[in-house]
């Protein structure tokens, strides 16, 4: 049997965590959740495939977090998800708006994962 | 229309596109979650109630319903491209330096503010001169409010961003303990009680609109400095 996946998501809003992770986990993946930038960089694991990062978080922008995940998790893909109006944050692998398709969502991190 | 309805007009817009700004968000959020929550749910009941769903039409006719309904209210989520025409007119080159003495010169109580010697040149910055004297104006204003029970506050230009000129208001004011908390500069949050938190939210919508941005720190020494990002007109070696 294959080892599955390994996903961090990065959101402070509790309501779009769980029902990320839900999907997330639906999907075969195994997922870890945390809601700050500080708990990213303690969760953070060579093996995480994927960061699935918010923007705004409680201590910082979420984008702050990314030269950690290049020095720490080098394999790792960042996708941000923001309600931003623009989503123009340079040095990320994907971005998509908050309110996307999930579908969308599920075949942009199949890619990112490489699966 | 005269220069005081001009700048009013721009200082309505700021403002529509801050709140607006915020107001999508938190709703790109909210309809976020419940997106992916019906999505999930419907998944799950094909695989385990796939018999009762079918037996029931009704059903996935509902999870169809939320789903065009949230797809309808992501098209009301667009921003409104009026505002935009209105603070994207007319952006150029122009000296930042007289914009800001005019400031010091007419905000009751910025007379305190100490203008640094960085200010003595000329610089260019993109933007225009009206949304440059609405942002300084509103961090100028927070920094006189900072230390009107005492303490010291100053302005300088620094030019250590390359491609921007980094506008500084530092002051040593004794602060509520407010963490440097990025929402801090969002609509409807603000460090001072019974404030609405739209003078800084403003400045904040004006630095995006000219491609640069608004720094908030606090030195372990105390105080706070707000950096406010404005791109060079023309290469540092060309600007005084």
């Amino acid at each position: 049997m294959s080892t599955p996946v390994r996903i961090l998501v990065v959101d402070d809003d509790e309501a779009v965590s769980t029902t990320l992770c839900a999907i997330l986990e639906s999907c075969g993946y195994e997922v870890d959740a945390t809601i700050t930038l500080a708990a990213a960089r303690d969760a953070l694991v060579a093996e995480h495939a994927v960061i699935v990062l918010d923007r705004n978080l409680p201590d910082g922008k979420g984008e702050a977090l990314v030269p950690y995940v290049r020095e720490h998790a080098p394999r790792a893909k960042v996708l941000l998800l923001s309600g931003d109006d623009v989503i123009d944050v340079p040095g990320i692998d994907r971005a998509l708006p908050k309110l996307c398709d999930p579908e969308d969502l599920i075949r942009t991190i199949a890619e990112l994962a490489g699966r | 229309m005269s220069s005081a309805d001009e700048d009013s007009v721009i200082e309505d817009a700021l403002l529509l596109q801050e709140v607006g700004s915020t107001v999508r968000h938190g709703l790109r959020n909210h309809l976020g979650a419940i997106r992916n929550a019906t999505y999930f749910l419907e998944r799950r009941l094909r695989m385990i109630v796939a018999e009762a769903m079918d037996a029931e039409p009704r059903i996935a006719k509902m999870f169809a319903l939320v789903d065009s309904e949230l797809r309808a209210a992501e098209i009301l989520l667009a921003p409104v491209p009026e505002v935009h025409a209105v603070l994207d007119a007319e952006i150029g080159a122009c000296d930042a330096i007289p914009i800001i003495d005019a400031l010091l010169g007419s905000i009751p109580g910025a007379e305190r503010i100490r203008r640094d010697a960085s200010l003595d040149e000329r610089c260019l910055v993109s933007t225009t001169p009206r949304l440059l004297r609405i942002a300084v104006g509103e961090i100028l204003v927070n920094a006189v409010e900072a230390i009107a029970d005492g303490g010291n506050a100053s302005i300088a230009i620094r030019l250590v961003d390359p491609g921007f000129a980094t506008i500084e208001v530092a002051d040593d004011a004794v602060d509520a303990g407010v963490p440097p908390d990025v929402l801090g500069f969002l609509a409807f949050q603000s460090t001072k009680e019974g404030r609405l938190g739209l003078g800084i939210a403003r400045a904040r919508r004006a630095a995006i609109t000219w491609g640069g941005r608004i720094e908030l720190e606090r030195p372990a020494t105390g105080g706070t400095r707000v950096l406010l990002s404005v791109p060079l007109a023309a290469p540092i070696g060309e600007l005084r």
